[in-house]
């Protein structure tokens, strides 16, 4: 060992000189908490008595210390170290003595080591971090404290350093922690930036949700006065948001009418304490132009954070047209529950949706629900519901609709004569989705047919009684007829023998007579057929011009015999109809015969020509006329004109009512015309050319 | 010499029957009477008349069920039948014509054209004769 080559005297020299500042308590910070130990145990005794001994306390003191402790000239070389600076660079004490410091790391700028000395002056103590080189390479991070002290007169560091490499691995550690925190805080500043940009985002899309809304969005604060009123809003009640931001709700859009002289802010109250019954509700309200509109609304109370209530987000929506629909609905609802008729309406399959008041009432209950789950069948009876299955039905869906009788089964089991119309209510593309049924009571109607056919059958039967009668009567009233008529013209004839003047005189008024009451006769028994409809015709083509020929030669003697000329004026084109010809003929020799009757001067014409389709035959005198007042009673049965005619001209009054109703029956129609009393009179009547029938 | 004609008259009224009977004979008709209707048919039978007077209104048996009966029979389906009706009863004339008969004359007959009646038929009837 070195230390033991040394001089006793120079150890002695150290020994003091370590003495004398351990004295000053500089070497205690390098001794660490042991110092005081030491110092005490040094104030006792140790050093004084043997130099050899106080080199080697020495020795162990300094090796003691649990630093690597260096003693260091100016120079820069090491001068002394303690085993613990041995073990940790890996020197023997051999080897560090003499090393310059700097070969190992020590801190000391040993360029500038005049100023680092005077810098340490007075005790003080530099605190370095470094890096030591071991004899094999290595190195480690150290912290060394460095001082100055003077030893034989020269000027000495000492180094105290220690292996900081734990507490660099801790701080290390530490470091990557804060590293760690650090991206773990970058990421959450990332993820919140992120998040407030999608706020934006979200915030900004809701705001153009809000405006763009296709509903009304509006906010008012807690005295009702609008504080937000979307665009939509605007648009839609005519307002722009800065004429209504701040002012009520009620007298802009809530009519002051409608809203009773109730206070806003007490219903907004009313509205935070109740919000189920705002929840949803419709209300009338205005367009700026006063024009109504009805709003469903969904309301929401808006509360601060003391949970006061501050104001209620309003959404609403445009229900004015279904408001309209639905009054229209009502209106044709009340129009389907007053018809009078049975009204009602099933699904595909028959079960009833609905029933009007007529309906019900037909089928004898008070009051008709949906949920009594009633078939149409089930009012239709037993009888004829195979009918409904297998005939009705299929028509109603092959053609859409079928009216018919159906009887119609009350609640207590009376059947009810009804007509009924069903017919199927289709969607928009034509497919059926309902049925629907129209019930009319038939109970009146047929009992008004009942009573109606029991008056025809007794009206028939009267009428065939009246014929058979008539019948019989005509017969019975020919039989003896038949005898005078036919004896009397013997007579006349002289079959019998040879008649005086008197005689054949008498015998003519007894013919006359008896003639008059055979046209009588057949007269009554002709009106009796054409108003029971019971006078056959016997309709064929035949040639009008030959015909009329025949009952102008037949009567001209009678009109000659009173000096009247008979003419027949006759149209070609009206020579060949279609008609009964003994009936025309009956009323043509009706006709002349009568204009003969009634004129004692001048002529009877005959005229025919033909019009439009029909042959217009007219019969024209000179005779008495007939009077304004008695023109209306001419074709009427029983009524010659007056009682005082009756006297001079003999008739049954029956003659013009029989021909009214021929040539009504012909197709034809007859009527008369004449200036008045005295002027003469025109009858006319038309055929139908090609026949009425 | 002429051959009277020969004409069978059904008839019921006394008076009717005395009255057409008069009438023919007076213009040399040769009559025979029938008072029924089922007489009528009998004595059409066993004998050969060239015309036949027919009431319609008979008791019993009426008019167009004696026609039908004469119709029927091969015999007599060439002798024209004339209807005596009164013209009463609805269709009446069409009835008489359905039922067989040639012809009809209305009652009460006009004793100035009843002989000019009978003869047309006459006529007409030995027309298709010949």
């Amino acid at each position: 060992m070195r230390e033991e080559d040394k001089s006793k005297g120079q150890l002695i020299e150290e020994i003091q000189e370590l003495r004398r500042r351990l004295g000053d308590g500089v070497a205690d910070e390098a001794a660490g908490r042991e110092t005081g130990t030491v110092r005490s145990r040094c104030a006792q005794s140790a050093f004084h008595d043997d130099p050899r001994e106080s080199n080697q306390l020495f020795r162990r003191l300094f090796d003691g210390i649990a630093d690597i402790s260096l003693m260091i000239d100016i120079s820069g070389k090491i001068i002394e170290v303690n085993q613990r600076a041995c073990a940790c660079l890996g020197y023997d004490r051999q080897g560090l003595l003499g090393l310059s410091a700097m070969e190992i790391g020590v801190g000391i700028d040993f360029t500038r080591v005049e100023d680092t000395w005077k810098s340490l002056g007075g005790g003080n103590v530099i605190t370095l971090e470094g890096t030591y080189r071991c004899l094999d390479g290595t190195v480690f991070p150290v912290e060394e404290n460095i001082r100055a002290f003077e030893y034989r007169r020269q000027d000495l560091f000492l180094v105290c350093a220690r292996d900081i490499s734990k507490r660099r691995r801790a701080e290390a550690g530490l470091e990557e922690k804060v590293a760690e925190r650090t991206a773990q805080l970058r990421q959450e500043i990332l993820e919140r930036k992120l998040a407030e940009e999608s706020l934006r985002n979200s915030e900004q899309k809701y705001r153009e949700l809000v405006e763009n809304a296709n509903s009304i969005i509006l906010k008012m604060d807690g005295r009702g006065r609008v504080i937000f009123f979307n665009e939509f809003a605007q648009k839609f009640f005519g307002y722009k948001e800065r004429e209504l931001l701040g002012r009520s709700v009620v007298g802009t859009i809530v009519p002051e009418v409608d809203a009773g002289g109730r206070n806003p802010g007490s219903m907004i109250r009313d509205l935070a304490s109740h919000p189920e019954k705002y929840a949803r509700n419709e209300n009338e309200n205005m367009r700026r132009n006063g024009e109504r509109v009805w709003i469903a609304w969904t309301n929401k109370p808006l509360f601060d954070s003391w949970g006061r209530p501050v104001g209620v987000l309003c959404i609403g929506n445009d229900i004015t047209e279904l408001k309209r629909t639905e009054e229209q609905l009502q209106i044709f609802r009340r129009f389907a529950d007053n018809a009078g008729q049975g009204l009602a309406m099933a699904d595909l399959d028959g079960q009833i949706t609905y029933m009007n008041t007529a309906l019900v009432g037909m089928i004898g209950e008070v009051e008709w629900n949906p949920g009594q789950g009633r078939n149409l069948i089930d009012f239709v009876p037993k009888e004829h519901r195979q009918k409904l299955r297998t005939e009705i039905h299929p028509l109603l869906f092959e053609r859409g609709d079928w009216t018919g009788e159906l009887p119609l089964l009350s609640g207590k089991g009376h059947e009810i004569p009804a007509l009924v119309n069903l017919f199927l209510i289709r969607d928009d593309a034509g497919n059926p989705r309902h049925i629907a049924e129209l019930t009319t009571d038939l109970t009146h109607q047929k009992e008004t047919e009942r009573e109606i056919m029991r008056a025809k059958e007794s009206a028939e039967s009267a009428d065939r009684i009246k014929s058979a009668f008539l019948a019989s009567m005509s017969h019975e009233l020919r039989t003896p007829l038949n005898s005078i008529i036919g004896f009397t013209g013997i007579l006349l004839q002289g079959l019998a023998g040879e008649l005086n003047a008197e005689q054949r005189k008498q015998m003519g008024m007894i013919q006359s007579s008896a003639r008059h009451l055979l046209q009588l006769i057949n007269d009554v028994l002709d009106i009796s057929k054409i108003e029971a409809g019971q006078l056959n015709l016997s309709i064929a083509s035949f040639d009008l011009l030959e015909s009329f020929e025949g009952i102008i030669q037949t009567i001209r003697l009678a009109a000659e015999k009173k000096g009247l000329k008979l003419l027949l004026d006759f149209d070609p084109d009206a020579r060949y109809v279609v008609s009964d010809r003994r009936r025309v003929e009956q009323v043509l020799i009706n006709l002349v015969n009568n204009a003969i009757k009634f004129t004692d001067h001048g002529e009877v014409r005959v005229k025919s020509t033909v019009e439009g389709g029909h042959v217009v035959t007219s019969v024209t005198d000179t005779g008495i006329g007939i009077s304004p007042r008695n023109m209306g009673t001419l074709f009427v049965a029983f009524r010659q004109i007056d009682g005082g005619l009756a006297r001079r001209y003999e008739g049954t009054g029956l003659g013009l009512s029989i021909c009214k109703g021929l040539v009504a029956m012909l197709g034809g129609s007859i009527w008369a015309e004449s200036a008045g009393e005295g002027m003469g009179s025109t009858f006319t009547f038309t055929l139908p050319v090609a026949g009425g029938q | 010499m002429i051959m009277k004609p020969k004409v069978l008259i059904i008839e019921d009224n006394e008076q009717n029957l005395y009255l057409t009977t008069f009438i023919l004979e007076h213009h040399g008709y040769d009559v025979t009477q029938a008072r029924d209707g089922a007489a009528g048919i009998q004595i059409a039978r066993s004998n050969h008349f060239d015309l036949i007077l027919l009431d319609i209104q008979l008791p019993e048996m009426d008019g167009y069920t004696v026609a039908g009966h004469l119709r029927s029979d091969s015999e007599l389906d060439e002798t024209p039948i004339v209807a005596i009706t009164s013209y009463a009863m609805v269709g009446d004339r069409e009835k008489a014509i359905a039922a067989g008969c040639t012809g009809y004359i209305e009652k009460p007959i006009n004793p100035d054209t009843f002989i000019p009646e009978l003869v047309k038929y006459l006529l007409a009837a030995k027309e298709d004769a010949d």
